[in-house]
């Protein structure tokens, strides 16, 4: 199991969405942790790499980090948007797949539809049900998923 | 860099963007301020608030859009912004690039040469709209939706337009301020 979660934070840094993928259980959370520990420690950790990033030169953007045990795949879009996939450390680049997330999922299922809101408030979160299935179709059938 | 932007925004209008028939979008705006001037009772500056209300509201998706067709990322001055703006992205969703005069650091005007949602309009001959109407005025809170989402707060207004008898269609962008990146409250 090499994929193992997506965390998406919004410019007033709260998480709008995470989904959580665990192979042995077969079970699926979404939105589950998304005001746990785990994801405010994963945002502050983000926030300080994307800030020391950017002081060692103007030009720098944060793309990805590892630790031992993970590795995580970072991107930013202009309107403040934070993707964040935790995967296996030993996985190659995956900003295509955070690209793919944003262009297809996010604005077709969040911002073309006009009865979710775009300027999230505290502690609202993307329940969308295809917007799930649209991401767990692009994680799901990838190689990497479950090497 | 404006080069590229050229290069940039061709290429999205030919391949990228999807297209609808330019007179039915521009009959479908003009029932559009018909209908709201009837439903406020010809209360121009109440349309005007309605329709910046209505962009602000298409501005904060639109952006969204922008930035997953064109994968820019922030612009670091705001007459970069300016370009940016009036290159890509009117061109992208308008497929017309308004001249940016007047730019600095703080504002810039954005002259319309030709304007799509005001073809075939004439405004009403009831004394009022001539002197109260902003036609577009979609335009401006468009511009203010999607600039907040970039972190930044603008003014943005009409200071003329050909409708009203002006020489040229000009919208104005003051720069407010830039909002800080936020930052969670501390738990303890």
């Amino acid at each position: 199991m090499a994929i193992y979660s997506l965390w998406i934070f919004d410019r007033h840094s709260n998480c709008i969405y995470s989904r959580e993928w665990d192979n042995k259980s077969k079970s699926s959370l979404v939105n589950v942790n998304n005001a746990k520990d785990t994801a405010k420690l994963l945002f502050g950790t983000i926030f300080s790499m994307k800030n020391i990033s950017q002081n060692l030169s103007k030009q720098n953007k944060l793309k990805s980090f590892s630790t031992l045990r993970f590795k995580c795949h970072f991107k930013e879009t202009g309107s403040g948007l934070k993707f964040c996939l935790l995967t296996d450390p030993e996985l190659e680049d995956m900003q295509f797949l955070l690209d793919e997330i944003y262009t297809s999922c996010y604005v077709n299922h969040v911002v073309k539809n006009a009865l979710s809101p775009v300027d999230f408030r505290a502690g609202q979160v993307i329940g969308s049900e295809p917007f799930t299935s649209d991401i767990d179709r692009l994680v799901v059938t990838l190689p990497s998923f479950s090497t | 860099m404006s080069k590229s932007l050229k290069t940039l925004s061709d290429d999205l209008w030919k391949n990228r963007v999807e297209k609808v028939n330019s007179e039915l979008f521009t009959l479908t705006y003009g029932s559009l301020v018909a209908q709201l001037c009837r439903d406020l009772n010809y209360n121009y500056a109440e349309v005007n608030a309605h329709l910046e209300k209505m962009g602000y509201n298409i501005g904060l998706r639109l952006v969204e859009e922008f930035f997953a067709q064109t994968n820019l990322g922030r612009c670091q001055t705001f007459r970069e912004t300016a370009e940016v703006v009036a290159k890509v992205g009117f061109r992208m969703f308008l497929n017309v690039v308004p001249q940016v005069v007047g730019v600095d650091e703080k504002q810039f005007s954005l002259v319309l040469d030709e304007n799509p949602l005001a073809e075939f309009v004439e405004l009403p001959d009831d004394g009022k709209a001539f002197k109260e109407l902003w036609y577009s005025n979609v335009l401006v809170g468009v511009l203010k939706g999607a600039l907040e989402m970039v972190q930044l707060e603008v003014n943005a207004f009409f200071v003329s337009d050909v409708l009203r008898g002006d020489d040229t269609t000009e919208l104005k962008v003051k720069l407010v301020q830039v909002l800080k990146d936020e930052i969670p409250v501390g738990e303890d």
